[in-house]
Protein backbone atom coordinates (compact mmCIF):
# COMPACT_ATOMS: atom_id res chain seq x y z
CA UNK A 1 0.00 0.00 0.00
CA UNK A 2 1.55 3.06 -0.95
CA UNK A 3 0.89 6.46 1.31
CA UNK A 4 1.33 9.74 1.30
CA UNK A 5 0.74 10.02 4.86
CA UNK A 6 2.44 8.49 7.76
CA UNK A 7 0.34 5.36 9.18
CA UNK A 8 0.75 4.84 13.07
CA UNK A 9 0.97 1.38 15.01
CA UNK A 10 1.42 1.51 18.76
CA UNK A 11 2.82 -1.33 20.52
CA UNK A 12 4.00 -2.76 23.67
CA UNK A 13 8.01 -3.65 24.28
CA UNK A 14 7.35 -7.37 23.05
CA UNK A 15 9.56 -8.91 20.61
CA UNK A 16 7.02 -10.93 19.03
CA UNK A 17 4.99 -7.82 18.37
CA UNK A 18 7.82 -5.66 17.01
CA UNK A 19 8.73 -8.77 14.68
CA UNK A 20 5.09 -8.23 13.38
CA UNK A 21 5.50 -4.38 12.83
CA UNK A 22 8.44 -5.32 10.91
CA UNK A 23 7.53 -7.84 8.69
CA UNK A 24 4.15 -5.50 8.25
CA UNK A 25 6.20 -2.90 6.73
CA UNK A 26 8.70 -5.07 5.10
CA UNK A 27 5.53 -6.64 3.34
CA UNK A 28 4.30 -2.83 2.28
CA UNK A 29 7.56 -2.05 1.13
CA UNK A 30 7.99 -5.91 -1.16
CA UNK A 31 4.35 -5.10 -2.53
CA UNK A 32 6.01 -1.07 -3.86
CA UNK A 33 8.31 -3.25 -5.54
CA UNK A 34 11.59 -1.97 -3.34
CA UNK A 35 14.34 -4.75 -4.26
CA UNK A 36 16.01 -7.42 -1.85
CA UNK A 37 18.60 -5.10 -1.33
CA UNK A 38 16.38 -2.05 -0.01
CA UNK A 39 14.69 -4.65 1.56
CA UNK A 40 17.56 -5.92 3.25
CA UNK A 41 18.02 -2.90 4.68
CA UNK A 42 14.63 -1.78 6.12
CA UNK A 43 14.48 -5.04 7.59
CA UNK A 44 17.94 -4.66 9.51
CA UNK A 45 17.44 -0.89 10.40
CA UNK A 46 14.19 -1.87 11.63
CA UNK A 47 15.45 -4.90 13.73
CA UNK A 48 18.07 -2.44 14.99
CA UNK A 49 15.21 0.81 15.74
CA UNK A 50 12.91 -1.65 16.98
CA UNK A 51 14.96 -3.64 19.74
CA UNK A 52 17.07 -0.74 20.78
CA UNK A 53 13.47 0.75 21.91
CA UNK A 54 12.47 -2.21 23.38
CA UNK A 55 15.71 -2.98 25.66
CA UNK A 56 17.56 -0.15 26.16
CA UNK A 57 14.95 2.90 25.71
CA UNK A 58 12.25 1.10 27.86
CA UNK A 59 14.25 -1.48 29.44
CA UNK A 60 12.16 -4.24 28.77
CA UNK A 61 9.31 -3.03 30.42
CA UNK A 62 6.23 -4.24 28.09
CA UNK A 63 3.64 -1.56 29.93
CA UNK A 64 5.97 1.27 27.63
CA UNK A 65 5.35 1.40 24.69
CA UNK A 66 6.87 2.02 21.02
CA UNK A 67 5.27 3.54 18.72
CA UNK A 68 6.05 3.68 14.78
CA UNK A 69 4.73 6.15 12.05
CA UNK A 70 5.98 5.04 8.68
CA UNK A 71 5.32 6.54 5.16
CA UNK A 72 5.94 4.21 2.47
CA UNK A 73 5.90 5.24 -1.02
CA UNK A 74 6.74 4.28 -4.40
CA UNK A 75 10.35 6.81 -4.06
CA UNK A 76 11.09 6.32 -0.11
CA UNK A 77 10.42 4.09 3.15
CA UNK A 78 10.17 7.12 6.03
CA UNK A 79 10.43 5.66 9.51
CA UNK A 80 10.09 7.50 13.10
CA UNK A 81 10.50 5.08 15.90
CA UNK A 82 10.44 6.03 19.35
CA UNK A 83 9.74 4.96 22.90
CA UNK A 84 9.42 6.05 26.23
CA UNK A 85 12.78 5.89 27.95
CA UNK A 86 14.96 8.69 29.08
CA UNK A 87 16.76 8.99 25.49
CA UNK A 88 20.75 9.20 25.43
CA UNK A 89 22.98 10.75 23.66
CA UNK A 90 24.21 8.77 20.66
CA UNK A 91 27.38 10.71 20.12
CA UNK A 92 28.64 9.00 23.33
CA UNK A 93 28.00 5.36 21.81
CA UNK A 94 31.72 3.89 21.00
CA UNK A 95 32.63 3.09 17.48
CA UNK A 96 32.22 -0.82 17.67
CA UNK A 97 34.92 -1.29 15.40
CA UNK A 98 37.88 -0.12 17.26
CA UNK A 99 39.82 -2.81 18.32
CA UNK A 100 38.93 -2.76 22.46
CA UNK A 101 35.19 -3.09 21.16
CA UNK A 102 34.84 -5.23 18.55
CA UNK A 103 34.30 -8.71 20.44
CA UNK A 104 31.89 -6.90 22.32
CA UNK A 105 28.38 -8.75 21.77
CA UNK A 106 26.19 -5.50 21.69
CA UNK A 107 26.69 -1.86 20.67
CA UNK A 108 26.09 -2.11 16.46
CA UNK A 109 22.75 -1.08 16.08
CA UNK A 110 23.30 2.13 15.25
CA UNK A 111 26.09 2.12 13.28
CA UNK A 112 23.88 -0.76 10.95
CA UNK A 113 21.17 1.91 10.79
CA UNK A 114 24.06 5.06 9.37
CA UNK A 115 25.36 2.21 7.03
CA UNK A 116 22.19 1.50 5.64
CA UNK A 117 19.70 3.78 5.50
CA UNK A 118 19.87 7.16 3.62
CA UNK A 119 19.06 9.59 6.45
CA UNK A 120 19.40 9.07 10.30
CA UNK A 121 18.60 11.51 13.11
CA UNK A 122 17.59 11.33 16.30
CA UNK A 123 15.88 13.96 18.31
CA UNK A 124 17.22 16.23 21.03
CA UNK A 125 16.59 13.59 23.84
CA UNK A 126 17.51 10.54 21.99
CA UNK A 127 14.35 8.62 22.42
CA UNK A 128 13.03 9.30 18.75
CA UNK A 129 14.79 8.29 15.53
CA UNK A 130 14.03 9.23 11.90
CA UNK A 131 15.09 7.30 9.36
CA UNK A 132 14.77 7.22 5.73
CA UNK A 133 15.66 5.08 2.58
CA UNK A 134 15.28 5.80 -1.11
CA UNK A 135 14.58 3.75 -3.29
CA UNK A 136 17.08 4.57 -5.68
CA UNK A 137 20.59 5.06 -4.81
CA UNK A 138 22.11 8.91 -4.67
CA UNK A 139 24.95 9.68 -7.03
CA UNK A 140 27.26 9.49 -4.74
CA UNK A 141 26.73 5.66 -3.20
CA UNK A 142 26.57 4.20 -6.03
CA UNK B 1 6.38 -19.05 12.93
CA UNK B 2 9.71 -19.87 13.64
CA UNK B 3 12.04 -17.70 11.59
CA UNK B 4 15.31 -19.48 12.16
CA UNK B 5 16.01 -23.38 11.89
CA UNK B 6 19.26 -24.94 13.49
CA UNK B 7 20.20 -28.11 12.82
CA UNK B 8 23.41 -29.92 14.56
CA UNK B 9 25.37 -32.82 12.73
CA UNK B 10 28.48 -34.13 14.41
CA UNK B 11 31.55 -35.22 12.55
CA UNK B 12 35.05 -36.70 13.58
CA UNK B 13 36.31 -33.09 12.82
CA UNK B 14 33.65 -31.35 15.09
CA UNK B 15 30.45 -30.26 15.23
CA UNK B 16 28.79 -28.57 12.20
CA UNK B 17 25.39 -25.93 13.13
CA UNK B 18 23.45 -25.49 10.18
CA UNK B 19 21.05 -22.26 10.52
CA UNK B 20 18.59 -21.56 8.04
CA UNK B 21 16.05 -18.57 8.08
CA UNK B 22 16.42 -15.35 10.00
CA UNK B 23 18.77 -14.51 13.75
CA UNK B 24 16.31 -11.56 14.02
CA UNK B 25 15.03 -9.97 17.56
CA UNK B 26 12.67 -13.28 18.09
CA UNK B 27 15.08 -15.94 17.88
CA UNK B 28 18.29 -14.67 18.89
CA UNK B 29 18.32 -15.65 22.41
CA UNK B 30 17.50 -19.33 21.78
CA UNK B 31 20.41 -19.20 19.05
CA UNK B 32 22.69 -17.63 21.90
CA UNK B 33 21.50 -20.82 24.29
CA UNK B 34 22.27 -23.39 21.90
CA UNK B 35 25.96 -22.18 20.79
CA UNK B 36 26.72 -21.37 24.37
CA UNK B 37 26.07 -24.62 25.03
CA UNK B 38 28.04 -26.60 21.82
CA UNK B 39 30.90 -23.92 22.56
CA UNK B 40 32.03 -25.93 26.08
CA UNK B 41 34.53 -27.38 26.29
CA UNK B 42 34.75 -30.47 23.72
CA UNK B 43 36.97 -32.51 20.94
CA UNK B 44 36.93 -30.71 17.65
CA UNK B 45 35.63 -27.10 16.13
CA UNK B 46 32.42 -25.57 16.08
CA UNK B 47 31.79 -25.02 12.43
CA UNK B 48 28.50 -22.46 11.46
CA UNK B 49 27.25 -23.47 8.19
CA UNK B 50 25.63 -20.32 7.61
CA UNK B 51 24.86 -20.93 3.66
CA UNK B 52 20.75 -20.61 4.33
CA UNK B 53 21.09 -17.75 6.70
CA UNK B 54 19.25 -14.72 5.14
CA UNK B 55 19.16 -12.24 7.83
CA UNK B 56 21.44 -11.04 11.29
CA UNK B 57 20.27 -8.26 13.44
CA UNK B 58 22.79 -7.20 15.65
CA UNK B 59 20.99 -9.83 18.41
CA UNK B 60 22.18 -12.23 16.26
CA UNK B 61 25.08 -10.93 15.71
CA UNK B 62 25.57 -10.96 19.45
CA UNK B 63 24.78 -14.79 19.61
CA UNK B 64 27.64 -15.46 17.07
CA UNK B 65 30.09 -13.18 18.92
CA UNK B 66 29.38 -15.02 22.41
CA UNK B 67 30.20 -18.49 20.88
CA UNK B 68 33.26 -17.11 19.56
CA UNK B 69 34.14 -15.65 22.94
CA UNK B 70 33.13 -19.09 24.82
CA UNK B 71 35.18 -21.10 22.35
CA UNK B 72 38.17 -19.17 22.70
CA UNK B 73 37.94 -19.81 26.17
CA UNK B 74 37.53 -23.32 26.26
CA UNK B 75 40.58 -23.76 23.61
CA UNK B 76 38.18 -24.24 20.44
CA UNK B 77 37.61 -22.87 17.43
CA UNK B 78 35.13 -20.99 15.89
CA UNK B 79 34.38 -21.03 12.15
CA UNK B 80 32.31 -19.12 10.35
CA UNK B 81 31.47 -20.97 6.60
CA UNK B 82 29.53 -19.97 3.55
CA UNK B 83 28.43 -16.81 4.03
CA UNK B 84 25.78 -14.71 1.90
CA UNK B 85 26.93 -12.16 -0.07
CA UNK B 86 24.10 -10.02 2.59
CA UNK B 87 25.65 -11.21 5.33
CA UNK B 88 29.32 -10.83 4.93
CA UNK B 89 28.54 -7.58 3.94
CA UNK B 90 26.89 -6.60 7.74
CA UNK B 91 30.43 -8.42 8.67
CA UNK B 92 32.24 -6.20 6.64
CA UNK B 93 30.40 -3.38 7.54
CA UNK B 94 30.69 -3.82 11.12
CA UNK B 95 34.29 -5.44 10.67
CA UNK B 96 33.63 -8.70 12.10
CA UNK B 97 35.02 -10.10 9.73
CA UNK B 98 38.55 -9.11 11.06
CA UNK B 99 36.88 -11.29 14.30
CA UNK B 100 35.66 -14.68 13.17
CA UNK B 101 37.35 -17.03 11.22
CA UNK B 102 35.73 -17.25 7.38
CA UNK B 103 36.01 -20.25 4.85
CA UNK B 104 33.74 -20.61 1.51
CA UNK B 105 32.51 -23.99 2.55
CA UNK B 106 31.74 -26.21 5.61
CA UNK B 107 34.09 -28.78 3.75
CA UNK B 108 37.04 -26.23 3.90
CA UNK B 109 36.35 -25.76 7.43
CA UNK B 110 36.20 -29.15 8.48
CA UNK B 111 39.47 -29.75 6.55
CA UNK B 112 40.88 -26.19 7.58
CA UNK B 113 44.66 -26.82 9.80
CA UNK B 114 44.27 -26.16 13.20
CA UNK B 115 44.95 -22.39 13.87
Amino acid sequence: MSADFFQYVEIPSVFALAKETEDRIIREAEALGYNEECLFALQLSLEEALTNAIRHGNGGNILKKVKVHYRITPEQVELLIADEGEGFDPARVPDPTQPEFLARPSGRGIMLMRAYMNVLEFNATGNSIHMIKYRHQLPSER
Amino acid sequence: MRQLEIHIESYPEGQVVRLRGSAGMEDAVELRDILRKLAEPSEGRLVLDLQGLLFAGSMGLSALIEANSECQKNNRELILAHLQPAIMKVMKTTQLDHLFTMTATVEDALKKPTA
